[in-house]
């Protein structure tokens, strides 16, 4: 179901824009809490990130003067597209949607990465120059494998709307590649979460904090909150992959089907939170060679879906 | 691993519930102002001088000053009259250095034949205590005077 | 064959030392041999010294004295280990004149070059033909002929009296930096320079290599420390009495403070004959392994966290706290302090704060066990520090390593059974020794030590005899030479003391054990990848206090020379 007048879609999309906004330092929150008590520490309070983001806001900009000038703008530049991203795919609430907006999606999350890796290489800093370098190539496997992976799930269900993409449901007959295609996008969505092991590009104790080593203040806030932006849109892009979304809407008519959504909707990111924040406090980082290797026999596995898709299973 | 979600969290609840520490603690040590005699021992013994004698002539001071004290005990330990002790306080955190300083003020006793401020007050009736009746003037001569006195009694005794 | 007593061992080694031209050879205490040798003969001596015992000879550390006072002379002592033996030889030179020199042992024995350049620094003693001239501890601008240790430097001078001063004659402020010395020219034009101190997340201790780096691949490593040099020596030979310099010498390290606190006095105890009552020696072995678990554990959770596994981090801080508590009980604070005076300890450990220990290692134990076992079996773990950072056991040999990283390395010496003191003489200690010389084995070094820590606590506690707790000595003999070994956590503690008169030190030279391995730790970086840097130079356990702990600089080493390294990052790179 998608809204019927134009301003109605719009306040549709200025609420996904809003709430992903907000849910993403909440969940992270969370995350902190649920690592805190898998450690059996009491932890830091769920609004902790918030609170963290809202303080660096206010504190004074800073310019470092070896800086290269792409370097000050970066934070800015993830941020605003991570929010187109999160206007485009529909979440809490539908969006209208449009042939191709797939695509669309796709392509803004990896830019969040790439405009974060320039950044990173344009500071002049040792440390965030070897982050953006890890992040880079990490993204370049992976967006291969988020390619691949839509690849074959557009072409087992023969559209490229979200809206209309029901990979486990629309199929009349069960097939095989959107199943290995979801699989694969999940660890893709673990992976780009910058999630430990693969937590390659900050490495505090290594990078001293990499990628964002070179910002602080309100460009440090916007880095961290567009790189949490970015794990909620995978989050969402999975989910919307994975849930009909619009069907349990429609099913239930209009206000309460869409309050139901709204609801259901959040409990599901939230459980991938939750469930990514377990797994991570059980891990160590790896090395970043390793990492990529991990990556690079997903996208076998995602290779393997688009032809499957391909000849018909 | 994951077993840690199912047990008690061990972050303790300190500062907003109180901490306890066992018996024996080293924390912030404390004069009493009453037993205090001035003699010094504590100030011999304090490896950071923490602990430091000042005499203006009127009075000795005793002075505690706990941003160089590094609570090892010592003076606890050699003080021949218990007068100083190491509490179970550690909360020392201040805006304001005079929190951390404790000042024992003594009166000095003047020697009876030069006049000299010599030892305090507490101190020479101490050992004036300690000594037999018939000595205890002895205790009020300082001790340059009390070593002529005596080297003539010596040289009195030897004619 | 029979297996030679210790006097027959003494006796021989006396007898060598002799044949090998030392002017004079003493025996100043059970198991320390000092050996008079004239300048000119020194080299000769050590060179016959090296051919006579080969492999088992390890060069300690070396000690400058200015004791123109007495003798009108500087003298340079030698610590040189016979660890098999059992025994440690001071090989003693004298050197005339202001600017006294002395021949370097450095091209012979490679493990004294810190320890020879740190005397140049401090008492402007000059060593001839030492392969690396350069300051180690004053910073680069230190100005020229002035020696902070030295007798006729008062110790509560300011090298700058005035801000003026302080800011020079063109009014910029000075720079107190400290370099590494330059990359050698095998370092190619396009490597980059990662800066890696002195002040990053990963060290939580300032300190400062310099990184040659191409790709993530580390081409040559450069070190230079000293930061936190605090003049200690200094302090104690000049305003300390003997029964306060435990507590400063304790303030050496934050976590194995008791070590050295035991090692001071067991050198005063040497040089003034105070026989210590047994039932001290046990409490201070005891106390001494309470501080080897705490150290340990908290090392495993350094070493998770930097490999990026805060569970683990968290998980040995918890084990560590109970060990803590159990610390705070015995000696009234959280750390094992203020238990030492020279001749016994401070506080008994009665049957109440015995049963405490119990249960406390009943429960450490088995939780270490449990969560260690679990996360050496997980593959991922493993493979990140097998085969990483590799020191070799000719190298360790060469490097003089020391403690946990030189058994990892293959190489059998603990001061606990080599050279025995507290009341390691009645336990036998099992020394852990692995020989794949990478992270891994020193993980599985420290892990068994740790094992071995419960068990020799227990023992010590079943065995523990009554009596008193300190013995009674007089005032201290004037100049008289003791030396008091540890093992520490990280290895051999050494705190050589020359007594002086009215109840002072004349002079005090502690050498904690991460001044030695420290020097491996561009050896081992070399050639690894960036990622690994971490985990390498935390796999010493490197304490970098320890190291620094004798001259204050007031100075902050400036944004400006960062700035300036970046510059010269990026042109590189």
């Amino acid at each position: 179901m998608s809204a019927a007048s134009p301003l109605l879609a719009c306040a549709f999309i200025l609420v996904n824009v809003a709430s992903l906004a907000v849910l993403a330092l909440i969940l992270d929150g969370v995350d902190r809490k649920v690592r805190a008590r898998v450690q059996r520490r009491v932890g830091p309070p769920i609004l902790q990130t918030l609170y963290d983001v809202l303080k660096l806001y206010r504190r004074p900009v800073t310019r470092d003067e070896l800086a290269g000038p792409f370097h000050s703008v970066a934070p800015a530049l993830a941020f605003a597209t991570s929010l187109v991203g999160a206007a485009v795919i529909p979440s809490l609430l539908p969006t209208s949607g449009f042939q191709g907006d797939l695509i669309v999606a796709v392509y803004l999350i990896s830019s969040v990465s790439a405009i974060t890796s320039f950044g990173a290489a344009s500071s002049g800093i040792p440390f965030s120059v070897v982050g953006g370098w890890r992040e880079a190539s990490l993204m370049m496997t992976s967006e291969l494998v988020l390619g691949a992976t839509v690849a074959a799930i557009a072409s087992s269900s023969g559209s490229l709307m979200l809206s209309s993409l029901m990979p486990l449901i629309r199929p009349s007959t069960v097939k095989v590649s959107p199943i290995i295609a979801l699989a694969s996008l999940a660890l893709l969505t673990y992976v780009e979460g910058g999630r430990l092991p693969f937590e390659i590009a900050e490495a505090e104790p290594e990078l001293a904090g990499g990628v964002a080593s070179g910002y602080g203040g309100p460009s440090l806030a916007l880095l961290m909150h567009s790189l949490l932006l970015k794990r909620v849109l995978l989050a969402t892009l999975f989910l919307d992959l994975l849930v009909p979304w619009g069907a349990i809407s429609n099913a239930l008519g209009a206000p309460l089907g869409l309050a139901v959504r709204a609801l259901a909707f959040t409990l599901a990111l939230t459980l991938v939170s939750l469930v990514s924040a377990v797994i991570e406090a059980l891990y160590g980082r790896c090395r970043p060679g390793h990492a990529i290797s991990i990556v690079k026999k997903a996208l076998i596995v995602s290779g393997v879906a688009l032809i499957a898709a391909c000849v018909g299973f | 691993m994951v077993e840690g979600l199912g047990k008690r969290v061990v972050t303790e609840a300190y500062p907003w519930a109180p901490l306890e520490v066992p018996e024996g603690f080293r924390g912030k040590p404390v004069i009493d102002p009453e037993k205090c005699v001035g003699c010094g021992s504590c100030v011999n013994a304090c490896p950071p001088n923490a602990l430091t004698l000042s005499d203006d002539g009127r009075h000795r001071v005793v002075k505690l000053f706990l941003g160089r004290c590094i609570f090892c005990g010592r003076c606890e330990e050699v003080c021949p009259f218990n007068a100083i002790e190491l509490t179970k306080e550690f909360e020392l955190a201040t805006s304001s250095t005079e929190d951390l300083v404790q000042e024992v003020r003594l009166v000095m006793a003047k020697c009876t034949v030069c006049g000299r401020p010599y030892a305090t007050l507490r101190e020479v009736r101490k050992v004036a205590e300690s000594l037999p009746e018939n000595l205890r003037g002895l205790a009020y001569v300082c001790p340059d005077c009390r070593g002529r006195i005596s080297s003539y009694f010596v040289g009195f005794a030897r004619r | 064959m029979r297996r030679a007593s210790g006097s027959e061992v003494l006796g021989r080694v006396v007898e060598t030392l002799k044949r090998l031209g030392a002017e004079s050879v003493t025996v100043t205490q059970e198991g320390v041999v000092l050996s008079t040798v004239t300048k000119d003969r020194l080299r000769d001596f050590v060179r016959a010294l090296i051919r006579e015992y080969g492999e088992s000879l390890r060069h300690s550390t070396c000690m400058g004295t200015d004791l123109r006072p007495v003798r009108g002379s500087f003298s340079v002592t030698h610590v040189l280990a016979l660890d098999g033996l059992r025994l440690y030889l001071l090989v003693e030179t004298e050197a005339f004149g202001n600017r006294p020199k002395v021949p370097s042992l450095t091209p012979l024995l490679p493990a004294a070059n810190w320890a020879e350049r740190e005397a140049r620094d401090l008492l402007g003693i000059e060593f001839e033909g030492h392969p690396e001239p350069v300051k180690l501890i004053l910073p680069d601008p230190w100005p020229e002929g002035v020696f902070p240790l030295r007798k006729d430097y008062p110790y509560n001078k300011k090298l700058y009296e005035t801000p003026a001063q302080v800011r020079g004659v063109r009014g910029e402020p000075r720079f107190f930096s400290a370099k590494p010395s330059p990359p050698s020219e095998s370092v190619r034009e396009g490597c980059a320079l990662i800066p890696v101190g002195p002040y990053h997340p990963a060290l939580h201790e300032p300190e400062y290599y310099e990184l040659y780096v191409e790709g993530e691949r580390i081409v040559e490593a450069r070190y230079r420390g000293f930061f936190v040099h605090r003049g200690m020596e200094k302090l104690a030979e000049s305003r300390m009495t003997i029964n306060q310099v435990p507590f400063l010498a304790e303030r050496i390290c934050g976590i194995c403070g008791y070590t050295h606190a035991c090692a001071y006095c067991q050198a005063v105890e040497a040089a003034a004959r105070i026989e210590v009552p047994e039932r001290a020696l046990y409490i201070r072995s005891i106390l001494l392994e309470i501080e080897r678990l705490h150290s340990h554990i908290l090392w495993f959770g350094v070493a998770f966290h930097m490999l990026g596994f805060d569970t683990g981090f968290m998980a040995m801080w918890r084990i560590r706290e109970e060990v803590m508590r159990v610390a705070e009980a015995l000696t009234g604070n959280r750390k094992t302090y203020g238990m030492n005076l020279v001749g016994g300890v401070r506080r008994d450990i009665d049957e109440g704060k015995a049963s405490l220990v119990l249960r406390m290692l009943e429960s450490v134990e088995g939780e270490f066990r449990r969560f260690c076992d679990s996360v050496l079996s997980m593959r991922e773990v493993v493979e990140r520090v097998k085969e990483v950072g590799v020191l070799t056991r000719e190298d360790a040999r060469r490097l003089g390593a020391v403690g946990p990283h030189a058994r990892a390395s293959g190489l059998g010496i603990d001061v606990r059974v080599d050279h025995p003191y507290a009341a390691y003489r009645f336990v036998d200690v099992n020394v852990a020794v692995r020989d794949s010389c990478d992270v891994l084995a020193r993980i599985l070094v420290r892990y068994d030590e740790v094992i071995e820590s419960v068990r020799l606590i227990r023992e010590l506690l079943k065995n523990m005899p009554k009596g008193e707790l300190m013995a009674e000595y007089g005032d201290l003999p004037p100049l008289r030479v003791g030396l008091g070994a540890t093992e520490a956590p990280r290895g051999e503690d050494i705190h050589l003391v020359i007594t002086g008169r009215g109840n002072k030190l004349y002079r005090w030279r502690p050498r904690a054990p991460s001044y030695v391995n420290l020097a491996t730790v561009p050896t081992m970086l070399e050639g690894e990848r960036l990622a690994n840097a971490p985990i390498i130079i935390a796999s010493i356990d490197p304490c970098f206090s320890c190291t620094d702990h004798v001259v204050v600089v007031d100075l902050r080493t400036g944004v400006r020379r960062r700035m300036n390294l970046l510059r010269n990052a990026l042109t590189r790179g």
